[in-house]
C-alpha cells in the first residue's frame, strides 16, 4: 500500500489549481447545516481533490472549509486541510473558542489501513489561526 | 430544584465546564474529543426557569454538529447507511430531528445519558468503519438472499471453480439460465473486482463456454482503471444490488430466450 510523506501533503496543498465543477452560488440547507462543495484538480499534472464548506444554521460561528485529495490509483482520499471556526475547544486548548486549522501527517495517513473507501480525516496537528481567509492561499 | 450544571459538575467530579453559547444553550467543556482532538460539540438546552425539577427532564443535544461533522467525509445516502445509522440512534435511544441529535435526561441520570449521547456521537461520527465493516457482510447477505429466493429457477451454485486446478478464481455465484454457465461475481471493492477481472481473462484464455456478470455494491467507489478493465473483460454489470434485485429477472429471462 502506497506510504505518504509530508512533504507530499505540503506540496498538494500548495500546488495551483484550478475549479472544475463550481460550488453553487448558495449553500444548501440540509437539517441543520449549510454545504457547498467544489471539485478542484492541479494545474499541471491532473491531481484530483473537492473542497467542502460547511456551517451551522444556527451557530455560524461553527464552520469548516475542507480540502481533500483523491489519490486515484486507490479508492479513498485524504483530507489534507480543514479550517475550523471557533466551534469550541479542543485537546490543546479545551477551554477556549478559536480558529483553528487541522492538517493530516504522514504518519497518521499511514498508520490507518488503506483499505476500500477509507477517508482519511486530519488527525492530531492543530495550528490556532487568528483568521481563516488564508485558507485561498495556503492551497492556491 | 436542581441547577443541571451543578449536577453535572458533581456527577463528573468537576471535569465540566460550560459555556453559554446562546441565552438558554449552554455548551459542555467535558474532556469528550472526536479521533482528530476537537471536542465534542454537546449541548444541554435549559429549561426555561433553568433548573430542574424533579421528574422534568434537561435535553443533550448537538444541534446538528455531528451529522455536519459526519458529512465533511461520509454523506448517508444510500438506504444500507441509512438503515446503520438509524440501528446507532436506536441501540443508544438518541433521537434525530432535522438533522439534530438528542435525548432527554432527568436529574438522575443526567451524567450516565450524557455519556451514552457522547458514545453515539462518536460511532455516528464513525459511521464510515461501519459501513466497512457491517455493510460489506450485508451487501454479499442480501445478495445471496436474494438469489436463493428469487432466482431459483436457475439453478443457482455458489463458489464455483470453473477451472479446477485454479482454487485461486472462484466464481461467487452460477446461474444456468440457458445451459451455458453464467458467472455471477459479487463486486463489494477494488480487490474483488480485480480478482473477477483476472478471472474471467483466465477463463477466456482457456476458452471456457460461459457469460459472466459483476453485481457492485457501489460501482463509484472503484477506481476508474479498475472499473474499466473490469467492463473490458466481464460481459455484463449491475451498478448496485437494488439494481440487480430489480432487473436480473427479465435479464435471465432473456438470456433463457436465446437458446
Amino acid at each position: 500500500m502506497r506510504k505518504f510523506t509530508n512533504q507530499e501533503f505540503a506540496n498538494l496543498t500548495a500546488i495551483h489549481k484550478r475549479v472544475i465543477e463550481p460550488p453553487r452560488k448558495e449553500m444548501r440547507l440540509i437539517g441543520k447545516m449549510k454545504r457547498n462543495e467544489m471539485k478542484l484538480e492541479s494545474v499541471d499534472d491532473g491531481h484530483s481533490f473537492h473542497c467542502f464548506m460547511r456551517q451551522s444554521e444556527e451557530f455560524q460561528e461553527n464552520f469548516s472549509i475542507g480540502l481533500v485529495y483523491h489519490p486515484g490509483e486507490e479508492p479513498g482520499s485524504i483530507q489534507l486541510l480543514r479550517f475550523n471556526g471557533q466551534h469550541g475547544g479542543e485537546r490543546s486548548h479545551p477551554h477556549h473558542s478559536i480558529f483553528h486549522i487541522h492538517t493530516s501527517t504522514a504518519d497518521d495517513i499511514n498508520a490507518e489501513s488503506w483499505s476500500r473507501d477509507i477517508s482519511k480525516r486530519p488527525q492530531r496537528m492543530v495550528r490556532i489561526s487568528k483568521r481563516s481567509p488564508i485558507f485561498w492561499t495556503l492551497s492556491s | 430544584m436542581m441547577n443541571p450544571v451543578e449536577i453535572l459538575r458533581e456527577q463528573f467530579n468537576s471535569h465540566v465546564a460550560v459555556r453559554e453559547k446562546r441565552p438558554g444553550i449552554l455548551q459542555l467543556v467535558v474532556p469528550l474529543f472526536h479521533e482528530d482532538g476537537d471536542m465534542m460539540d454537546i449541548f444541554l438546552d435549559l429549561p426555561k426557569k433553568g433548573e430542574i425539577d424533579v421528574p422534568e427532564s434537561v435535553r443533550i443535544s448537538d444541534h446538528g454538529l455531528t451529522m455536519m461533522r459526519l458529512s465533511y467525509s461520509f454523506d448517508i445516502d444510500t438506504p444500507n447507511k441509512a438503515r446503520i445509522f438509524r440501528r446507532i440512534l436506536a441501540e443508544n435511544d438518541v433521537t434525530e430531528e432535522a438533522g439534530e441529535l438528542f435525548v432527554e435526561a432527568t436529574a438522575e441520570t443526567l451524567y450516565a445519558t450524557l455519556l451514552q449521547f457522547s458514545q453515539a456521537v462518536s460511532k455516528i461520527c464513525n459511521l464510515r468503519y461501519f459501513k466497512r465493516e457491517l455493510l460489506s457482510s450485508l451487501f454479499e447477505e442480501r445478495l445471496a438472499e436474494f438469489i436463493q429466493d428469487s432466482l431459483k429457477r436457475f439453478h443457482p451454485t455458489q463458489d464455483v471453480f470453473p477451472i479446477p486446478d485454479r482454487d485461486d478464481l472462484a466464481v461467487d455465484w452460477q446461474l444456468s439460465p440457458n445451459g451455458l454457465p453464467l458467472y455471477l461475481f459479487a463486486i463489494r471493492d477494488v480487490n474483488r473486482a480485480r480478482l473477477a477481472t483476472i478471472s474471467c481473462l483466465e477463463f477466456q484464455r482457456k476458452d471456457l463456454k460461459f457469460k459472466s456478470i459483476a453485481v457492485h455494491e457501489d460501482l463509484d467507489k472503484l477506481p476508474r482503471k479498475d472499473l474499466n478493465r473490469l467492463t473490458n473483460a466481464c460481459d455484463k454489470q449491475f451498478t448496485s444490488l437494488d439494481e440487480f434485485q430489480g432487473l436480473a429477472i427479465s435479464y435471465l429471462k432473456r438470456e433463457a430466450a436465446e437458446i
